[in-house]
């Protein structure tokens, strides 16, 4: 069980994270803000990359000290961006950060070849870094996350860059390996986490704004969300209006997903709210100008 | 230990550390080469007339006589003889091997002098009381006699001075790696993003930095084995040790301590002594980089360790002169004093060896670093320790600039050729102060005496007059043979041989600057007989500026700042941008900041070099005509003055030409190490062949 209480962390006047407490046992977790909210502040602050201006983390209920190597060691942790080692090959890479996380060379060994095969890098395991694509790094540092079994993996932007087929291997992966750990997985793509997710915790300018399961946001958008069908000159009125999820046109109709508090218009639908559309609705105001 | 595999592993294959390391080993090459002076006269026989002349001087000075005398007949038939005089003659070889010898001993009985006033000094030191600085000054005393013993029994010994210079100019090329080194230690993580990642493991901190030290001290021991190793293996095949063969069999060839030690012995204890000075600013880069949380401070903070190095040189024996040798790796690695008069450092009345005591220096100094490097402050933030915040007013309005301000922003800020630029122009003012501000000879020193009493226009009289005082001297010269026959004869008592024998020995020395004069005033006669005006003046500081010369410092500069024209954008990956922009106003821009930069750096090294010299007093009558100056005749109508500017453009014109050069090659390569390396490559091989 990892309990977060109250944490603070400003930049001179930017305020980066603000009371931030979270209680995260085991299973999947989505860590949820639109760019700046704080995300990769929280991360830093729990792989003691960065020291909080105050709170504290508790671990199985003991403080975390400062330059803690075993809290460390229970840690698995993939940044947003990495240029990785581009003359090391793959093999290199993952033996390298086995000797850095302190674990033993058969052991490494087996686990590298068991998650290289997982992730379809097996046949490019001998091939430079450099001249790996953007997807194939991507899968490389997922897989450097999750050497040594850690109890605690933290994953910032774990899909960004992968394809439909590897996202979905990747959420299908994270789904298997929550048991009897926890995932932290921070992103601003729903669909990562619909579905394998048990909690969900939300950011907004550092602070707090949600912490629960993902039925529980997505009841927040219950009554808020409707859908109705309009021809072209009526779109752009709802628009000017409400905020515009999505838009689907089929056979000469235009039918949209949009966000009011009350019935928009004679023809709209009340609809069974989901985790995006609870999203929109807590994040639509920082998102106004990407207004469909 | 797998850790400081990785280490090593990440660091070799690192960017630019293969090039920087085939860098040194060329350079290292490149000296051995330079350095070697392979004598065409067989040593042997160069050390039978040394011998000879300990047991009968008399003799061996006679026959020297004979070749001088017919040497100098063979001259003056060379200039009469339209044809070049013919074959050289036999003798002539045995001339120089006479010649040779009496070099060799002279420079000899100078070592010893110079030995024999150390011991002098010593013995003076020694007093009742102090038993302990009493036996290490016998234990000196013991090594410099020794040593006085070994030093009479040899001949030649230009070959192994030579080889000691070779390993001590490896010392700048083996800093600059070191602080090229430490940089990469320090921020080769960070510069890829990796760095927390890489914290957030568990032995991710300290253990990652301890196994970076390893690596650091690893890769030092290699470039300074490798290059020493390397630089006398080409002095060797140059044929550097033909003059001193024999002392690689010499299993005695050094006393120091009171033990004896070969050629080979002596070369490893200097590249020891490398070793710890290149780790030293080594961990000089760690440090700064780690604090600073920038890898250009960290390239001049440890040039600064490195040159500071440097600063002070003495050969003075008081006190203070030996607290000064204390930071002087430059004076106690001096191949010509290191191991022929050991430099004593008199610290509180107790003498010590100064190697001995700078080595420990240095060691200690590289642990303390090491100790900060990998325990202190190893969070991200924490590099940001010593920034300044500085209060900046936030704009109102976004200035639109040019393309090519934008260029220029581009390339001395975020490229940081700025602090790059910042430091060689410190450099070059270094270079040139060590350069131009050298005491003058006693020759060179009349020279500029006898020139400036006639400053001015050129006039028949000043040629006479000048005539007349080197007639003088002639005449005092033509007394000597007379004076030895007199006191031989007793006709002269020894003050009065003695009295006579300084005013020769001084006419001697002014005879040759008057020479000089002479040959100078002749020129200005030819120029005044056909019609123009010329000026008598000092001429050696205008021959200084107007020599043709490659200047390196210069041409690093520019390679540095000119390889990542285009390969930085290829490097990331921003000419996928470019290629749907206007090229042709971005390849305008560049090339008017190639242009503007290195016609600013053409000006502003010319100006060193200009004020450098002028400092020392040796541009006078600036507004003479330059064809004054011999050897200009292009233009030569010009004033001094003028004639200079002249040369400051055409120094920005070739300047412009190479950076151009550099860019195209950075364009052509689309690599910034390649073009580095090529470029460098190019301005080396300029630098040896003009």
């Amino acid at each position: 069980m990892l309990e977060i209480k109250g944490i603070r962390k400003s930049y001179g006047k930017i305020r980066a994270l603000c009371d931030c407490s979270c209680r995260l046992g085991e299973g999947v977790y989505g860590l949820l803000g639109p760019n700046g909210s704080g995300k990769t502040t929280f991360m830093n602050i729990l792989t003691d990359n960065i020291r909080q201006d105050g709170g504290e983390i508790l671990f199985n209920g003991e403080k975390i000290k400062r330059e803690n190597g075993r809290f460390r060691a229970r840690i698995g942790y993939m940044p947003q961006s990495c240029e990785l080692i581009p003359a090391f090959s793959c093999l290199d890479f993952l033996h390298y950060m086995a000797v850095l996380k302190g674990i033993d060379r058969k052991a490494a060994s087996a686990q590298i070849d068991s998650l290289l095969g997982r992730f379809e890098l097996d046949a490019v395991k001998n091939r430079k870094i450099a001249s790996f694509s953007g997807g194939m790094k991507q899968r490389l540092m997922l897989i450097q996350a999750f050497l040594g079994e850690p109890e605690i993996v933290l994953l910032d932007e774990p899909t960004a860059g992968l394809d439909p087929k590897q996202r979905v291997l990747v959420k299908n992966f994270l789904a298997e390996q929550s048991f009897g750990k926890t995932i932290l997985l921070a992103t601003h793509i729903i669909g990562d986490i619909e579905h394998i997710a048990n909690g969900v915790i939300c950011l907004k300018k550092g602070e707090t704004i949600f912490c629960g399961e993902p039925n529980a946001l997505a009841e927040k958008a219950r009554g808020a969300v409707w859908s109705c069908t309009v021809d072209g000159d009526a779109l752009g009125e709802l628009k000017a209006r409400f905020r515009v999820i999505a838009i689907n046109s089929e056979g000469g109709k235009t039918s949209c997903r949009l966000l009011s508090p009350v019935k928009p218009s004679e023809t709209a639908v009340e609809v069974q709210p989901t985790l995006e559309d609870a999203y929109m609705l807590l994040y639509g105001d920082e998102h106004e100008a990407d207004r469909v | 230990m797998r850790l400081i595999g990785f280490e090593l592993k990440k660091t070799v294959l690192g960017r630019g550390f293969a090039g920087m390391f085939l860098l040194l080993l060329a350079v290292s090459a490149f000296l051995g080469f330079v350095f070697a002076e392979p004598s065409p006269y067989d040593a042997d026989a160069v050390e039978r007339i040394a011998e000879e002349y300990r047991e009968d001087p008399q003799a061996v000075l006679a026959r020297y006589r004979e070749l001088q005398e017919a040497y100098e007949a063979y001259a003056d038939s060379l200039d009469s003889d339209a044809d070049g005089g013919g074959a050289a003659p036999e003798w002539r070889l045995e001339f120089e091997q006479y010649r040779l010898a009496f070099e060799t001993i002279n420079r000899q009985q100078s070592y010893i002098d110079k030995l024999d006033r150390t011991v002098g000094e010593l013995k003076k030191q020694q007093s009742a009381g102090n038993d302990g600085r009493n036996a290490v000054n016998e234990m000196l005393i013991a090594v410099y006699e020794k040593n006085r013993t070994l030093r009479l029994g040899q001949a030649d010994m230009r070959g192994l001075e030579s080889l000691f210079e070779v390993l001590s100019a490896l010392l700048l090329p083996l800093l600059l790696f070191g602080a090229f080194l430490g940089s990469m230690a320090a921020f080769g993580d960070r510069e890829r993003g990796n760095e927390l990642l890489f914290r957030s493991a568990r032995y991710g901190r300290r253990s990652r930095f301890l196994a970076k030290t390893v690596v650091c001290a690893v890769c030092c021991a290699v470039a300074s084995v490798s290059s020493a190793v390397l630089s006398v293996a080409v002095y060797a095949v140059s044929g550097g040790f033909s003059a001193f063969a024999e002392f690689l069999q010499n299993s005695e060839a050094f006393y120091l301590f009171p033990l004896p030690l070969t050629v080979t012995e002596a070369v490893g204890i200097l590249s020891a002594f490398l070793f710890l000075a290149c780790f030293f600013v080594c961990m000089a880069a760690c440090i700064v980089g780690k604090y600073s949380g920038n890898r250009v401070f960290s390239l001049v903070g440890a040039a600064v360790v490195a040159a500071v190095q440097f600063a002070f040189k003495s050969g003075d024996p008081t006190v203070a002169g030996s607290i000064r040798n204390i930071g002087s790796f430059a004076a106690l690695c001096d191949g010509n004093t290191l191991f022929a008069h050991i430099y004593p450092v008199v610290t509180g009345g107790t003498v010590l060896y100064g190697m001995v005591v700078v080595s420990l220096l240095y060691l200690l100094c590289a642990l303390a670093l090491c100790a900060v490097f990998v325990l202190h402050r190893n969070r991200p933030p924490e590099y940001k320790a010593f920034r300044i915040a500085i209060p900046r007013r936030t704009r109102r309005r976004t200035r639109v600039r040019s393309v090519y301000a934008y260029e220029r922003k581009k390339q001395l800020f975020a490229n940081r050729i700025l602090p790059v630029l910042v430091g060689a122009i410190l450099l070059k003012g270094y270079v040139s102060a060590q350069l131009y501000g050298f005491t003058p000879t006693y020759t060179e020193q009349k020279y500029r005496s006898y020139l400036t009493s006639v400053e001015g226009d050129y006039t028949a009289e000043k040629q006479a007059a000048l005539d007349a005082e080197l007639s003088e001297l002639y005449a005092v010269m033509g007394q000597k043979e007379e004076m030895e026959r007199k006191y031989r004869a007793g006709e002269v008592t020894r003050s009065e041989m003695g009295r006579y024998l300084v005013r020769f020995y001084e006419a001697e020395q002014n005879e040759k600057a008057l020479v000089r004069v002479r040959e100078r005033l002749t020129y200005l006669r030819s120029l005044a007989e056909s019609g123009k005006r010329p000026s008598v003046l000092y001429d050696t500081g205008w021959n200084r500026l107007f020599a043709f010369r490659v200047d390196v410092v210069l041409g690093l500069l520019l390679v540095a700042a000119m390889c990542g024209l285009y390969g930085d954008e290829y490097r990331n990956r921003m000419h996928l941008l470019y290629a749907v922009c206007d090229r042709k106003a971005l390849h305008k821009s560049k090339l008017a900041f190639c242009i503007g930069f290195s016609a600013f750096c053409a000006v502003a090294f010319s100006a060193i070099d200009t004020a450098a010299i002028a400092f020392y007093g040796s541009l006078p009558l600036c507004t003479a005509r330059a064809y004054s100056i011999e050897g200009v005749s292009f233009l030569g109508s010009l004033p001094l003055f003028a004639y200079a500017l002249l040369r400051v453009v055409a120094t920005c014109v070739s300047a412009c030409g190479f950076s151009l050069g550099v860019a195209a090659l950075s364009r052509g390569t689309k690599s910034k190490a390649l073009t580095f390396l090529l470029s460098s490559a190019v301005l080396f091989a300029g630098f040896l062949l003009l």
